[in-house]
């Protein structure tokens, strides 16, 4: 509803005239009456002819949903029944949109029943769900007496993905699954990558046939290989913390869509005071449905704990990889990795460090410090202790497995050698990210 | 301009001088610190100013000016002050209101100049008109004390 007021204008004529003839009045000075005239005729005729607008408007943004950096433009379209001075129209900023603001708020004529659209253009600087359609209207009447102003809103939202950067290698689940994909499996069957060697069985393919390896042993020998399988990744967000939710957020997107783009099934469970998952699955449609969730994904304070127990058998299939993103902050969030990784379950950390925060200055700033990284320290180390891969973000992004799997380790070994394996650095991959990191800090 | 013409054939100019100097001075501060009382005590100041050390006051025509220009010091100010806040206008937004401005500080230079005219003009001086006089400025007055009351921010009280 629009709100009229008056402005200190119309105050400050009033006292003026009053005063003037007042005093022409009481010292019989019609001179004084003269100079408090003109002020008394805006006043007069301001009031006279005032009549407070209505307005009509519109507020609408073109695209509905865009990427990180791109360019958005918010539409309000005015309409005043009255003639006034001028119509101002401004853009109420909002967290994550940036207008210039020499071009926002906006002054405009506009003659009576006739509409007018008055545009802002920004940059999407943030990931997340946007309600962009606000605006405030305000207008001046002829004589600058009355200011009329009200704020239109509507609730359409719109979707802000993050920007998806380019890996080069990114981490291979333990365990595939039955449906063709990109993944080496572990397993001996029809594929492209060598495996193994063994003798010739009745029914063997002769394409299979080792014609070296033959000729040396005088009997047939065929070629075994890895089949390409897909595999199951399931993103476990670290939703306790917002500090380090932007860097989770863009790392899970970036993530997902490289496992899409594998054929890889693909869900997400946001773990922290509230619990949401979405369930694996591949194509286009669960990247639309995942990168929804991702941005949607916000804190919820919630002192209650809750195991994983409360995710359902859907959303963290059998075989699945757990990758999880999550400062290991919040002993809850590891509490529930140590535990997935005691169901047996095949977990890699990708942890979103706050390397980057510097002790405060003196002894006890010193001590806090100290203290606070050997925490995470012995996160990190029961954490790997149990075979659990943890790399940081940003000084490295994925890690891969870049040994062929081995059998005949007993499971400590082999545990121990996944979390080596899984801290392979990627050259050049941390110094892309730290620039990203930079960049991200300054829009922040 | 106008604490020239106030001061110019003033036969007291230490009363006088005091007074444009406060004038003037409110005015600065009015705009700098965002104050619009400010403006008002500058025009009510400026207009003392020429009444005030003065044993004869102008003729009809200047005193009109005068009006005029305390006008237009007026409107200038909250213009200024209404200017603080960044507005991008586009073209013809600001041309209108200098035309306005112009039409608006001549009508009211022609009011003035009616005012003085039936003010000197002895025919119409009489109880009546003084009571007319008289109910004008209580009327004024009390619309003033009304809009203070009701329509100006606590901060400008």
């Amino acid at each position: 509803m629009p709100e009229s007021a008056a402005t200190p204008k119309l105050a400050a004529y009033a006292v003026v005239s009053g005063a003037g003839l007042l005093g022409a009045v009481a010292f019989q000075q019609p001179a004084l009456a003269a100079l408090a005239a003109p002020f008394a005729l805006v006043l007069v005729v301001g009031l006279a002819l005032h009549r407070s607008p209505r307005f009509a408007v519109t507020v609408a943004e073109r695209e509905g949903r865009t990427v990180e950096g791109d360019l958005l433009t918010v539409e309000a379209k005015v309409r005043v029944d009255r003639l006034v001075d001028r119509v101002e129209v401004l853009h109420v900023p909002k967290a994550g949109f940036a207008v210039d603001p020499h071009e926002n708020p906006v002054a405009i004529g506009l003659r009576p029943g006739r509409s007018r659209t008055v545009a802002f253009t920004g940059r999407a600087e943030r990931w997340g769900v946007l309600r962009l359609t606000d605006v405030v209207v305000r207008t001046r009447d002829l004589f600058g007496l009355f200011v009329r102003e009200a704020r239109f809103q509507t609730n359409d939202t719109t979707r802000v993905y993050p920007t998806v950067e380019s890996l080069r290698r990114f981490t291979r689940p333990h365990q595939t699954q039955v449906l063709a994909g990109n993944q080496t499996a572990r397993v001996k069957g029809e594929g492209v990558e060598f495996a193994d060697l063994r003798a010739f069985h009745p029914g063997d393919r002769m394409r299979d046939v080792n014609w070296r390896v033959t000729a040396r042993r005088g009997e047939m020998w065929v070629n075994q290989r890895h089949p390409d399988r897909n595999a199951d990744v399931v993103l476990f967000l670290d939703v306790f913390s917002d500090e380090h939710l932007d860097d989770a957020v863009r790392a899970a997107s970036m993530l997902l869509t490289q496992y899409l783009h594998g054929r890889d099934r693909v869900g997400l469970v946001s773990y922290g005071g509230t619990v949401r998952w979405v369930q694996p699955a591949g194509g286009l449609r669960q990247l639309y449905r995942m990168v929804d969730a991702l941005i949607e994904s916000q804190i919820f304070e919630n002192a209650a704990t809750r195991g994983v127990d409360v995710l359902p058998a859907r959303a963290l299939p059998p075989n699945a990889m757990v990758l999880a993103l999550s400062p290991l902050e919040d002993e809850r969030m590891v509490a529930a990795l140590v535990d997935l990784r005691h169901r047996g379950r095949d977990v890699a950390v990708l942890e979103i460090s706050p390397s980057l925060i510097h002790a405060e200055p003196g002894p006890v700033g010193e001590l806090a410090w100290r203290l606070w990284h050997l925490h995470r320290r012995a996160a990190r180390d029961t954490l790997q202790r149990l075979g659990v891969g943890v790399v940081e973000w940003p000084e490295v992004l994925l890690v891969a497995h870049d040994e062929p799997p081995t059998d005949g380790d007993d499971d400590l070994d082999r545990a121990a050698a996944l979390g080596r394996r899984r801290r392979v650095a990627l050259d050049g991959v941390g110094e892309e990210l730290r620039a990203i990191r930079r960049r991200s800090q300054r829009v922040g | 301009m106008l604490s020239t013409a106030a001061l110019s054939r003033a036969t007291t100019v230490p009363l006088v001088a005091p007074l444009v100097a406060l004038g003037l001075l409110s005015l600065v501060v009015a705009l700098l610190a965002a104050r619009p009382i400010g403006i008002t005590a500058a025009v009510l100041l400026l207009g003392a100013a020429l009444f005030v050390g003065h044993e004869a006051l102008p003729p009809a025509g200047p005193l009109a000016l005068y009006a005029g220009g305390l006008l237009l010091v007026a409107e200038l100010g909250f213009w200024s002050l209404e200017r603080r806040t960044r507005v991008r206008a586009e073209r013809g937004v600001d041309v209108r209101r200098w035309l306005a401005l112009i039409a608006v500080v001549s009508a009211s230079v022609a009011v003035a100049l009616v005012v003085l005219l039936v003010g000197a003009e002895p025919r119409v001086q009489g109880t009546a008109v003084e009571a007319v006089g008289v109910a004008a400025a209580v009327g004024v007055a009390g619309l003033a004390l009304l809009l203070l009351r009701h329509h100006l921010p606590a901060s400008d009280r």
